[in-house]
């Protein structure tokens, strides 16, 4: 039955609609859970607040946990679903200067239109600037060609490469999940605690 | 800690023990039996071998001609444009792309229909469509459109002409030519001008 759009079930002209949908819960429930707020994304980073990592963890695991069992009452094929593929070089440096614009900035790149949108003058100042960035990438492209290509290993999956079945990889994760989360609420308990209101006065 | 994080936390466990022991869902999407015996019964996957000769003669791009007789026997002698899939191969992955293709009509042949049959029951059931049987396989193949047989001088006129459309379909898939008989030199006329008569005389 599913992916729906892949398999035509859902004609590939919907592909924008969807997206426009889709878009605007998750930016609707970004924000509605703070997610807006650049303190609450550099939380993370200084370990007073890690509402970002369990929120987006426990997607993850969710969304994978069920897709398994959609794929198991044959409702999904796993097959048809969409692999990023993956380009080893760029993929490290892409992650570095993400990690710095995210902790310099207090924004990824989702949650930075999020803030904009609700008229956050450093969102508006790190989007532009994300768009800054990309246009002097799209501007250096043929110098950046070789590197952004490198090291390519295709679409490959983490549980595929270590050689263990979904179900004992995401079995695994879920345990490092959980692991996290408990290990980052100490954290927490122990870092002295920020009052955003406090710090908005 | 909070009673809540602790039981959603073993919900996620046990959902992921539960994806350890799930053996792999291998038999989705099947075809429904009632439907399959259906199909089965009907008998419209067969073509003709005088369909499928004309259909190749016009090159039409639609036809995938599917040979599932063992490699060795099909490394000696194909149909034109076909590929071989030995019916033990038939699930593999490479042989599941070729039925992945859009608007084709895959069309079955062995030496008889046996091979062929199976092969079609096998793929039908996965659900894949415009799948076909060659009546009388390869055997037939050669019998009616290689070295087609005169009909007798009794049949009816369509027997003549279906022989004429193998004769043309045995020339372009085997290369002989056709024989012709020499019909005996026509008897001389001879001609003579005609002489000119009294022109016609009066008026109005």
């Amino acid at each position: 039955m599913g992916p729906l759009i892949p398999l035509n079930v859902i004609d590939p002209s919907w592909n924008n609609v969807i997206a426009l949908i889709v878009g605007i819960a998750f930016g609707f429930i970004l924000e509605s859970s703070g997610f807006s707020s650049s303190r609450k994304l550099a939380g993370v980073f200084y370990g007073y607040d890690f509402v970002v990592l369990k929120v987006f963890f426990t997607a993850a695991i969710t969304a994978a946990v069920g897709l398994y069992y959609f794929e198991y009452l044959g409702w999904v094929d796993m097959s048809f679903v969409y692999i990023n593929p993956t380009y080893v070089s760029s993929a490290i440096v892409g992650g570095v200067i993400m990690g710095l614009g995210f902790i310099m900035g207090g924004y990824c790149p989702g949650t930075s239109y999020c803030a904009a949108a609700i008229g956050k003058i450093d969102a508006i100042v790190f989007s532009t600037a994300m768009l800054v960035g990309i246009l002097i990438f799209s501007e250096f492209y043929p110098l950046l060609e070789s590197f952004y290509n490198a090291n390519f290993i295709g679409n490959i999956t983490v549980f595929e490469t270590l050689g263990m079945t979904a179900g004992w990889f995401l079995l695994i994760l879920i345990v490092i999940a959980l692991g996290a989360f408990y290990v980052t609420s100490i954290i927490q308990e122990k870092v002295k605690k920020v009052d955003y209101y406090i710090l908005l006065k | 800690m909070n009673k809540t994080y602790i039981i959603l936390a073993s919900v996620l466990v046990l959902l992921g023990i539960g994806l350890v022991f799930l053996k792999a869902n291998t038999n989705k999407d099947e075809l429904n039996p009632e439907k399959l015996l259906t199909e089965i019964n009907e008998n419209t996957r067969y073509i003709s071998t005088d369909e499928l000769a004309k259909r190749i003669i016009e090159s039409d791009p639609s036809v995938q001609l599917i040979d599932v007789r063992p490699a060795k026997e099909a490394s000696k002698f194909m149909l034109q444009g076909a590929i071989n899939i030995p019916l033990a191969d038939l699930l593999n992955e490479d042989s599941q792309a070729v039925f992945g293709q859009d608007g084709k009509d895959f069309i079955f042949y062995s030496n008889d229909d046996i091979f062929a049959n199976q092969a079609w029951t096998i793929t039908r059931r996965l659900g894949i469509k415009n799948l076909h049987v060659l009546k009388g396989g390869l055997n037939y193949w050669a019998e009616t459109i290689l070295q087609p047989v005169a009909p007798a001088a009794t049949e009816p006129q369509e027997a003549f002409d279906l022989y004429q459309a193998r004769l043309g379909a045995s020339q372009f898939f085997t290369g002989a030519t056709l024989e012709v008989k020499k019909s005996e030199p026509l008897e001389k006329i001879d001609l003579k001008p005609k002489t000119k008569t009294k022109q016609v005389e009066g008026g109005c």
